[in-house]
């Protein structure tokens, strides 16, 4: 599925963030990123997809085998990859449900498929905003137009059960969440995995962990992977921190 | 109101460069206009031309064969364009307390190289104005418009303005919010190519307490247009509780392309609240990141931005009865 080797990256005439990533995630696998602020958690997440302030100093990142690095930003997503931001952002005057509908047919349109029918797309459509619980305001307003935090995290959930990727990077979905909206976007993710999907969470707790289980769990510092477990790992890290785990200087 | 306006022309003088209110607006276009002298008696004075500064306001008075003049009755609700097709022309509606009016003002279709309009718009208490226009002039074309608009108590006014000529247009208003809770809702949108010459002149007088007011001029340019917005907001004594915004976005395409804007406010009483914003540059990195993550091309990733910057001009929680209108205008532009 993704295996990321040895990822140095840098800012666009900045310093160097990433300084040798190294991840391989298996289909249907979860996997938890901690870390301390700073440690390049959604650098990573940037880099992966394609974002323009960054450049890729050396390593190689690939999805099923095909090189994610030489595409353009838009067939790394159309290609199944899928990144949640950790800051959403509005795009007023484009209407969320027509938004989505383009991103699909851009994404089949990818895939030499055709557009997909007006039956086919309100039934996907209803059927996610189902799961996620979400009410007509989100199919009425522009894109992610005057929601709150926590709606926007679960307007970026509702673009991952449309687009339907084989991996999503999700950079801090639960931040912004309250109790009730953390469950029911952890319900989401739950009931959107399946043993082709493979999903990566970035997060700073535990809290999000209690819902979504982890196969792995890994630490970031410093631009590398310092430290890698089972999700027994992410309590730890809740109750001592991050000062115990040793990592480069 | 020939004469009048014919010796006002004489005292105050062709628009020149070192005029504050023509600055932005290549003058040399409309320096050959002779002004005749007056062949008459004055008449009454009933458009404070003897006070006007404002050469735009008085060459259709000076020059207009007629001026067409529209009541709408009391409480009554009309519908109604107005299409020009005179060099000069002239023309004032009346709308009386209560009523609405929906105006839609047309180009002038006659291709004309040179074309000057004034239209006087009197809003009665409680009544309300929508008014839509869309400027597409050609290359060839230079266009003054000038619009003189009195907002009376509980008044409301709705003006929308999309600029997509090549000419070189000025439109100007000068709107008094006269009576209490009289409110201006202004919003103006020029997508311009080429070596389009585009300028907004705008003067605002809350000379009300309780009145409202808010601006909002986008422009997204490209080739070697030139845009320019001279916003002024005047706050009269007495005026507590007066509210008015004003905030002009540009979206630069190119290098070539050019925005000047000049805020000014004057505000003569205390406990009031008024505010001026002016950003300007390119699309936004993120957001452009955002899209493609999504899956959309660069290309389609901008036009989106575009269009989302575009029709969030005219976008508010009241729905304009041009919205559907607008919303044409724009699909025939791509956005």
């Amino acid at each position: 599925m993704l295996s990321i080797k040895n990822l140095q990256a840098s800012l666009v005439d900045g310093p160097q963030i990433l300084r040798g990533i190294d991840l391989e995630v298996r289909p249907g696998e979860v996997h938890a990123i901690m870390g301390p602020n700073g440690a390049g958690k959604s650098t990573l997440s940037k880099v992966i997809s394609g974002h323009p302030a960054y450049k890729v100093d050396a390593g190689s990142v690939t999805l099923d085998g095909e090189d994610l690095l030489s595409k353009d930003i838009c067939d790394r997503a159309n290609s199944g990859l899928f990144i949640s931001m950790q800051y959403p952002i509005e795009i007023p005057g484009v209407n969320n449900v027509e938004f989505l509908r383009m991103a699909l047919d851009s994404k089949r349109a990818y895939q030499g498929l055709e557009k997909i029918s007006d039956e086919e797309f309100k039934a996907l459509l209803e059927k996610s905003m189902k799961l996620l619980e979400m009410d007509d305001r989100y199919s009425t307003r522009g894109v992610n137009e005057g929601f709150s935090g926590g709606e926007k995290k679960r307007n970026e959930i509702l673009q991952m059960a449309i687009l339907d990727p084989k991996i999503a990077f999700l950079d801090e979905t639960d931040s912004g969440l309250d109790i009730d909206a953390l469950r029911i976007v952890s319900h989401g993710i739950n009931a959107l995995q399946n043993n082709n999907r493979s999903v990566i969470l970035v997060t700073h707790y535990q809290r999000l962990l209690d819902y979504v289980k982890p196969n792995f769990v890994h630490v970031l510092r410093k631009g590398k992977i310092v430290l890698s477990g089972g999700p027994e790992l992410a309590l730890e890290l809740e109750q001592k921190g991050y000062d115990w785990i040793p990592g480069e200087e | 109101m020939k004469n009048l306006a014919r010796n006002r022309i004489r005292e105050i003088g062709l628009p020149a460069p070192r005029n504050d209110d023509w600055i932005y607006f290549p003058t040399a276009k409309v320096s050959h206009i002779e002004i005749p002298e007056a062949d008459g008696e004055n008449e009454a004075d009933e458009l404070a031309i003897a006070t006007e500064n404002n050469v735009a306001a008085l060459l259709p008075l000076a020059f207009a064969a007629s001026t067409r003049k529209q009541v709408i009755a009391a409480g009554s609700r009309e519908n109604g364009i107005l299409k020009i097709r005179d060099e000069f022309a002239h023309s004032i509606f009346d709308i009386e307390d209560s009523a609405e009016l929906s105006l839609e003002v047309f180009g002038n279709h006659q291709e004309r190289p040179f074309a000057s309009e004034r239209i006087d718009i009197n809003v009665g208490k409680n009544a309300k104005l929508n008014l839509f226009m869309h400027e597409n002039d050609a290359e060839t074309i230079t266009h003054l418009r000038h619009f003189k608009i009195k907002a009376e108590a509980g008044s409301n006014v709705r003006v929308e303005i999309l600029h997509t000529g090549l000419g070189t247009v000025r439109t100007s208003f000068d709107i008094d919010l006269n009576g209490e809770e009289a409110n201006l809702d202004f919003r103006s949108l020029s997508v311009l190519c080429a070596k389009a010459s585009n300028h907004t002149l705008l003067r605002l007088h809350h000379n009300a307490p309780n009145t409202h007011s808010n601006q909002l001029a986008r422009n997204i340019l490209s080739g070697t247009a030139f845009a320019s917005y001279d916003g002024k907001v005047d706050v009269m004594q007495g005026c507590t509780d007066v509210k008015s915004g004003q905030l002009i976005n540009t979206i630069l395409q190119n290098e070539g392309a050019k925005i000047a804007t000049k805020p000014t406010l004057r505000i003569y009483h205390d406990a009031v609240e008024c505010t001026h914003g002016n950003t300007c540059g390119s699309l936004d990195e993120d957001e452009l990141f955002y899209l493609e993550s999504r899956g959309f091309s660069a290309e389609t990733a901008k036009l989106i931005l575009s269009r989302s910057f575009a029709r969030g001009t005219f976008s508010g929680e009241e729905a304009s009865p041009f919205a559907e209108r607008v919303t044409d205008e724009l699909v025939k532009l791509g956005l």
